[in-house]
């Protein structure tokens, strides 16, 4: 809402600057954006006659004028604007003028003719930044030679408000005006209702009927007869600028300064364009068109609220009017309409239209049903002042819904005890009255009536809000609670998401944190089965566009569009994990299922330099990164099993495996098929893991029973067998543990080679074996049957010793 | 005898050398040790005399060996180290660096603060009842404000949570009537906005104390205690008047500027204050919904947003940084 300083100051004493005052309304809650100042920068620009006009000999459409700026000089000027013409007053900029933004004018030569200051447009004067028609055309009663500061009251501060939706009543300057009044301690002016009336009764020209009560609370229609349309006085015209409307003629200028003054969109037919000699106000009818201001052809739907005459509608009700019966230069008579919507209806209308208004604005928040009159009489007063006419006796009016004062008591130490403050009954009191709340004592307690422009408060807490924020939130105490201390605490699970997000994070990866919607195509790309679970999902269904319109069931897409995007930037090593939201439909609840996974995603070069090889990322190193975070957590089993019948269509079939954590399977992990990193546009191998985190964690052990150390030593044997290369490594160690006996604490595979010395299709595995009796020191002889034990076990594995 | 030896040890070049020439004197077959062995041939008085002189002369020499000896393996270990110098200018060896996103490290430190004053941590659905998310708190359906917070649907009852609020209702439904409800809420939440400040998917922090007598002293206190403690010990705070359907007083919190130390500059916009998060009085309604009687109890709640803060902290000029996961953006943090 942008609200002009001097226009308070027609109802209200200001005692503070523009900026004293923005910097109180912010702290009152009214929070003031910016202050945007007019005519602030404008010198030596004069109100100037123009007594003659030429076209300029060498242009086209430049033209030469004289002008009269009231002294004896004449000053010859080069304008541009097709709208100048002799005769005209003119705003004229003398050389030596500066005008807002900065820009000085001087005596320039324009295509060979010197041309002595400039004749300004309302754009050029910051009057009306979108102004389009050319140089500015004053009243011609102005007398030449006046600085147009002074002449045309351009002096002026607009505070830019930022409303919180509670407050729509100050969408009226006039209730804006109510609250400057509170804060600088002055009262306001109560709106003039005088208003001259003559015969004939309206009643007895035409009817009002409203059909639907529940969509029109209130309509009031008011008459003026014998008005000449024209352009509307420069104060209404400028202060119609300040709020950022353009002034369009008296009578229509006339209702907007009174829909901003007083918060009431008013319209305005020509009377004598309505058929019947009646307004009905009712729904739509099936098939129903109206030709709106804006000239198109509007296809009514049964849910909107019109304002008919005899033959149809003529205006979508507190949206736009008809094109018919608008206010031309031809008007004579004007009907006013001052009317209250219901407000869920107007914004359904105006949304559906996509025609929102200042009007539309106002109805939609809810109008003050109280102050239709009051409006209604001041246009047709200023209408009858400004644009001639006669105002029709009484008004039409139909306000079905009385509604009574609202009145709530309010308790003083009910105040004290919210705020935690120490206010006196008259500090309470003081502030409410400064608002226009009427008071009455009773007993502890005030019992307050609201008007009713002020339909946000309802509530005892609402008035104690009223008498904090004009006291000032800075007033109220600063402590800390005094009830008794609590202690503050993480979960267990809380607890273990932050180790491994930190675990991670100290192992080399990245966190990246995706958006929870993925596009439909996501299905496609990962080349899943028709049946696949992850094509289960929840769509939103307004979703911002197509592309993320689903709820992902899975990490994947958004890490390999994250490997995707970096690859394009040619970051090409990348090791990045999210833990985060899937989502997937629950039968039969209302609410889907949203269980936390955690994914990894790794490509490119592993960190290393020239200490070491550093390799590329792969199986192994994602795999040993699991193992590794298990082992942090102390978690449960880790088993990489093949994936079997749960086939993953999007890992390479011969290098990805289930995860498995107890037997149970909480994953994958594997390399990406070449055909899906094809699909993100990867042109390198991009190894990815997903494990569904609450079976990680309830796999952990909390406490575990330390162990005492070992007394006696242990011995270390290496042994290396041949095997078939199809032969599982896993299968191998298994059968080591198991033959080995309760002795064999350690068991490392620290060699692995299938070159040549080594048959083709075999590998050579070299253990390194730790045994060790935590009651004895064991024998060498004890020791060689264990191994001994080992041997033929490998051996009927198909194994050679090496 | 005696200077022929020193002469030689002196003359040794190494260790080999060394104990070979301690052998030709010492050893069994030394020459002092066959002088020794023919003193038997000397008469009882010359005995003694000619004792004491190879004693002397053994000790000299012993002595000699022993100085060339460490004086030799000093040389042969200063000849090592000097052999093993390495370039010690060659980087170390490198281990991988990774990181935490930037909003979990700020949602973490909140949580911490907050953990510290004797909240505890709630979490809940993403997607969400319209019940939960604007019904309890005082936004029947025809409210305006829903417009402020323009939802995702995925039916006409539930939707993508619009701010993490809806755990105040989960909650409190769950504790009442016990006391104190104190807990803190961070959560992904969605608004159908998108531009440099806006994304449609974001995070907040929610914070909630329902006890008997909690005043909107005790919020500006709480929240002065945790700007100090996010944004360091000078901040001041300051209250604004505001609007939220669940909260009644309101207040916008500024924090001072913590870029001009309140002088004036482009973060703060000349004011030399920055708007950090929303808060007030748990509104009656609310309360009632939940299963409290605002008569008997009173709260107050506060929401910030995780992005805002961690943008402000670290001078992010536009938010869509945060979700593009580049990583060079995320090696930053």
């Amino acid at each position: 809402m942008r609200v002009s300083y001097k226009w308070l100051q027609r109802y209200v004493n200001i005692n503070l600057s523009p900026e004293e005052l923005a910097e109180r309304l912010t702290m009152a809650g009214l929070a003031v954006d910016e202050i945007e100042y007019r005519g602030r920068d404008i010198s030596k620009v004069v109100t100037a006659r123009i007594t003659d006009c030429r076209p300029h000999p060498a242009s086209d459409h430049l033209s030469v004028c004289q002008a009269d700026a009231g002294g004896d000089k004449k000053y010859q000027v080069v304008c541009g604007a097709p709208n100048v013409a002799a005769g005209q007053m003119v705003c004229l900029a003398l050389p030596g003028a500066t005008l807002p933004g900065g820009l000085e004018i001087g005596v320039a030569t324009l295509a060979g003719t010197s041309s002595q200051g400039m004749i300004c447009s309302r754009a050029e004067l910051g009057i009306d930044p979108l102004a389009t028609e050319g140089i500015m055309v004053l009243p011609a009663n102005l007398k030449p030679g006046q600085d147009v500061v002074s002449a045309l009251d351009l002096l002026d501060a607009v505070l830019i408000l930022d409303l919180t939706p509670n407050r729509s009543d100050c969408l009226a300057i006039f209730n804006v005006a109510r609250e400057v009044a509170a804060i600088c301690g002055s009262r306001v002016q109560i709106l003039d209702s005088k208003i001259g009336e003559t015969s004939p009764e309206i009643s007895s020209l035409f009817s009002l009927d409203v059909l639907d009560e529940q969509a029109c609370p209130r309509y009031l229609a008011r008459l003026v007869k014998g008005v000449k349309v024209g352009p509307s006085p420069l104060w209404i015209q400028n202060y119609l600028l300040t709020a950022g409307m353009r002034p369009i003629n008296n009578i229509v200028d006339i209702s907007n300064f009174v829909m901003l003054e007083t918060g009431n969109p008013l319209h305005t037919f020509d009377y004598n364009k309505l058929s019947g000699q009646k307004i009905v106000v009712r729904r739509a009818l099936e098939g129903e068109k109206l030709l709106t201001l804006d000239k198109k052809e509007r296809a009514l739907r049964t849910a909107d609220l019109m304002i008919c005459d005899g033959r149809g509608p003529v205006c979508l009700a507190g949206v736009m009017g008809g094109l018919e019966s608008e206010v031309t230069e031809t008007t004579t008579d004007v009907l006013i309409e001052a009317a209250a919507f219901n407000p869920a209806l107007i914004r359904d209308t105006a949304h559906y239209f996509g025609i929102p208004s200042e009007a539309s604005l106002r109805f939609e928040k809810g109008v003050d049903i109280e102050a239709c009159a009051l409006a209604a009489k001041r246009a047709a007063q200023l209408i009858a002042e400004y644009a001639g006419g006669i105002i029709c006796r009484g008004a039409l009016d139909v306000c079905r819904q009385k509604s009574q004062a609202k009145v709530i008591s309010l308790n003083k130490s009910r105040v004290n005890q919210i705020l935690g403050s120490n206010y006196s009954f008259t500090d309470i009191a003081s502030v409410l009255q400064s608002l226009g709340f009427a008071l009455q004592p009773q007993g502890k307690n005030l019992l307050v009536t609201i008007p009713s422009y002020r339909q946000d408060i309802s509530l005892e807490e609402d008035l104690i809000e009223e008498v904090a924020r004009l006291h000032g939130y800075e007033q109220i105490p600063t402590t800390l609670p005094a009830q008794s201390a609590t202690q503050g605490y993480r979960s267990y699970t809380q607890e273990l998401r932050r180790k491994v997000g930190l675990f991670a994070a100290d192992l080399g990866l990245a966190e990246v944190i995706n958006y929870s919607f993925i596009s439909p195509r996501e299905f496609e790309r990962l080349l899943l089965p028709e049946r696949h679970p992850w094509r289960n999902h929840l769509r939103i269904i307004n979703p911002l566009n197509e592309e993320q319109s689903l709820m992902r069931t899975t990490l994947l897409p958004g890490l390999l569009n994250n490997a995707a995007r970096n690859f394009s930037r040619r970051n090409l090593d990348i090791a990045l994990f999210e833990l985060g939201a899937c989502f997937f439909p629950h039968q039969g609840e209302p609410l889907p299922k949203e269980n936390d996974f955690w994914g990894m995603i790794l490509s490119g070069k592993q960190t290393g330099g020239w200490y070491e090889r550093s390799g590329n990322y792969d199986y192994f190193y994602l795999k040993g990164l699991l193992e590794a975070l298990n082992r942090h957590l102390k978690g449960g089993l880790l088993e990489f099993v093949p994936a079997g019948k749960h086939r993953h269509s999007f890992l390479h079939p011969g290098r990805s495996s289930d995860v498995r954590l107890d037997g149970q399977i909480i994953g994958y992990l594997g390399e990406i098929h070449p055909s899906v990193t094809a699909n993100y546009d990867i042109d390198q191998a991009v190894f990815a893991l997903e494990i569904a985190i609450e079976p990680l964690f309830t796999g952990t052990k909390a406490l575990r029973e330390a162990q005492s150390l070992p007394r006696y030593p242990g011995a270390n044997r290496d042994l290396a067998f041949i095997a078939p290369i199809t032969l599982p490594e896993a299968e191998i160690a298994a059968a080591i543990q198991q033959s080995a006996g309760p002795y064999l604490c350690r068991l490392e595979l620290f060699d692995l080679y299938d070159k040549p010395p080594i048959e083709q299709g075999k590998r050579s595995l070299a253990y390194n074996l730790f045994f060790q009796n935590p009651e004895r020191t064991l024998t060498d002889g004890e020791i060689n049957e264990i191994v001994m034990e080992i041997i033929a076990k490998a051996e009927e594995l198909g194994l050679k010793l090496r | 005898m005696e200077q022929e030896a020193l002469a030689a040890i002196e003359a040794c070049r190494n260790r080999e050398e060394l104990l070979a020439l301690r052998v030709t004197y010492l050893g069994k077959k030394g020459s002092l040790t066959a002088v020794s062995r023919g003193m038997g041939s000397l008469s009882p008085e010359e005995r003694p005399v000619m004792g004491q002189l190879v004693n002397i002369v053994k000790d000299k020499m012993e002595a000699a060996f022993a100085t060339k000896l460490s004086r030799l393996d000093a040389a042969l270990l200063q000849a090592r180290l000097a052999e093993e110098k390495i370039d010690i200018t060659l980087p170390g060896k490198v281990f991988p660096s990774g990181s935490r996103h930037i909003i979990t490290q700020v949602r973490e430190e909140i949580e911490d603060i907050f953990l510290g004053l004797g909240y505890v941590i709630a979490e809940g659905p993403q997607v969400e009842l319209d019940k939960y998310n604007f019904e309890a708190m005082n936004m029947p359906s025809d409210h305006p404000a829903r417009a402020m917070q323009d939802s995702f649907y995925f039916s006409d009852s539930v939707l993508l949570r619009t701010h993490t609020s809806p755990m105040q209702a989960r909650t409190m439904e769950k504790m009442a009537p016990q006391l104190p409800v104190k807990i803190i809420c961070p959560g992904v939440v969605y608004r159908r906005d998108e531009d440099a400040t806006h994304s449609p998917m974001f995070h907040q922090i929610e914070l909630l104390l329902v006890d008997k007598e909690v005043t909107m002293a005790d919020l500006k206190g709480t929240i002065l205690s945790f700007v100090r403690a996010m944004f360091g010990r000078e901040r001041e705070i300051r209250l604004r008047p505001s609007y939220f359907p669940f909260t009644e007083p309101s207040a916008e919190v500024d924090i001072s500027c913590f870029v001009c130390e309140g002088k004036g500059c482009s973060l703060c916009k000349n004011t030399g204050w920055i708007e950090i998060l929303g808060s007030g009085m748990v509104h009656p309604q609310v309360l009632k919904y939940c299963g409290y009687d605002p008569a008997e109890v009173s709260g107050f709640a506060a929401g910030m947003g995780l992005e805002r803060i961690s943008m402000l902290k670290y001078g992010i000029k536009d938010i869509r940084l945060l979700f593009d996961n580049d990583v060079r953006f995320l090696a930053q943090f």
